[in-house]
């Protein structure tokens, strides 16, 4: 009797824990799953392609030229971007603005840090991020650090995240 | 024979200089290791690498701290605390001085803070130029951050108003 009291108690202690290792798999991979199909990936790895097109080499003038029709695809046609007080009302108008504009001599690194995603519907997107931008001090080679915390409205366009609004936020209010 | 033998010994040794001899106790001290840090440095204790001058001289460019995420549990923040503020995650922060608290009324004139119209006596601010800002009365969630170089031209100076929600922690030392 005590036998088998013993063996039904050391099979139940076994399995549990094989049980609850197979639960948190199968949840550890759903949710794998779902992170790994949603649009939410998709959305920042696009914000990470921009960062990599948006950051001018080393004396990378010309490079600058050609990044900025690679720009295009990244906004939508009637993109409205609002940076502090100024503001551009459509991709046009960002790309003149990208052409008279003149990166540094060293260069710059914008990366997104922070970024949220959050799904309007299948096809708008909300983002939160900070943006970062480092390069070093043409004198003094000293590494200089610019962030800036912003908002994006994405949408899914001719299949493609484009940009459709983005504004500034100030972190520290005057 | 020999073979096997010559092809043991590095593993065993590799097998004692890693995990001991006793490896069970080994892995299991590693991953109270790895859980500890990952309690202290993820959730309490979150590590800063400075940059930037706005702090100087009490932080130069280039050093580490962390921020006291529980330094806020039981107590508001205090007057001339230095905080770390997120923006838009804890990746990216800002690191200054609190000078002004809920409901006050904060000015700069000619480099001087005042606080409801008192000068506001700042021994950590060695040199400075004349700021000037427009009086504002803080919110009741407000704080009023500065850096401590007041010798940089003010619109390359971020400071103003940080909600309190926005404060991450205070830094440790």
């Amino acid at each position: 009797m005590n036998r088998t009291f013993r063996n039904r108690t050391a099979t139940g202690l076994s399995a549990l824990p094989v049980l609850l290792v197979i639960v948190a798999l199968a949840v550890a991979g759903f949710f794998a799953y779902r992170w790994w199909t949603g649009e939410e990936r998709v959305v920042k790895k696009r914000l990470d392609q921009l960062a990599e097109v948006l950051s001018p080499p080393a004396d990378g003038e010309l490079a600058m030229v050609a990044r900025i029709a690679q720009v295009r695809g990244f906004f939508a046609p009637d993109v409205h971007i609002r940076f502090d007080s100024e503001e551009i009302d459509s991709r046009d108008a960002l790309v003149a603005v990208l052409g008279r504009w003149q990166p540094p001599k060293n260069g710059f690194k914008l990366e997104f840090a922070d970024v949220a995603v959050h799904m309007v519907d299948p096809d708008t997107a909300h983002v939160s991020l900070t943006a970062e931008i480092s390069n070093r001090d043409a004198n003094s080679i000293e590494p200089l650090l610019d962030a800036r915390e912003g908002t994006l409205t994405m949408r899914h366009l001719d299949g493609e995240w484009v940009i459709a609004a983005a504004e500034t936020t100030k972190t520290l209010l005057r | 024979m020999a073979a096997e033998t010559a092809y043991r010994q590095p593993v065993e040794f590799i097998q004692m200089a890693f995990l001991g001899s006793n490896p069970r106790n080994t892995l299991v001290r590693i991953a109270l290791l790895v859980f500890s840090a990952f309690v202290v440095f993820g959730l309490i204790l979150q590590p800063v690498r400075l940059q930037g001058i706005s702090m100087l001289p009490t932080y130069s460019d280039g050093g580490i701290n962390f921020a006291n995420r529980f330094a806020y549990m039981f107590h508001p923040p205090r007057r001339f605390d230095i905080v770390a503020i997120r923006m838009a995650g804890p990746s990216v922060l800002y690191v200054k001085r609190v000078i002004g608290l809920p409901g006050e009324r904060v000015a700069i004139v000619d480099g001087t803070v005042t606080i409801n119209d008192t000068p506001l006596d700042e021994p950590t601010v060695l040199y400075r130029i004349p700021w000037n800002m427009e009086p504002m009365t803080l919110e009741a969630d407000e704080y009023f951050v500065v850096g401590d170089n007041r010798s940089m031209r003010m619109d390359e100076h971020d400071f103003g108003r940080a909600t309190r929600n926005r404060i991450l922690g205070k830094l440790l030392y």
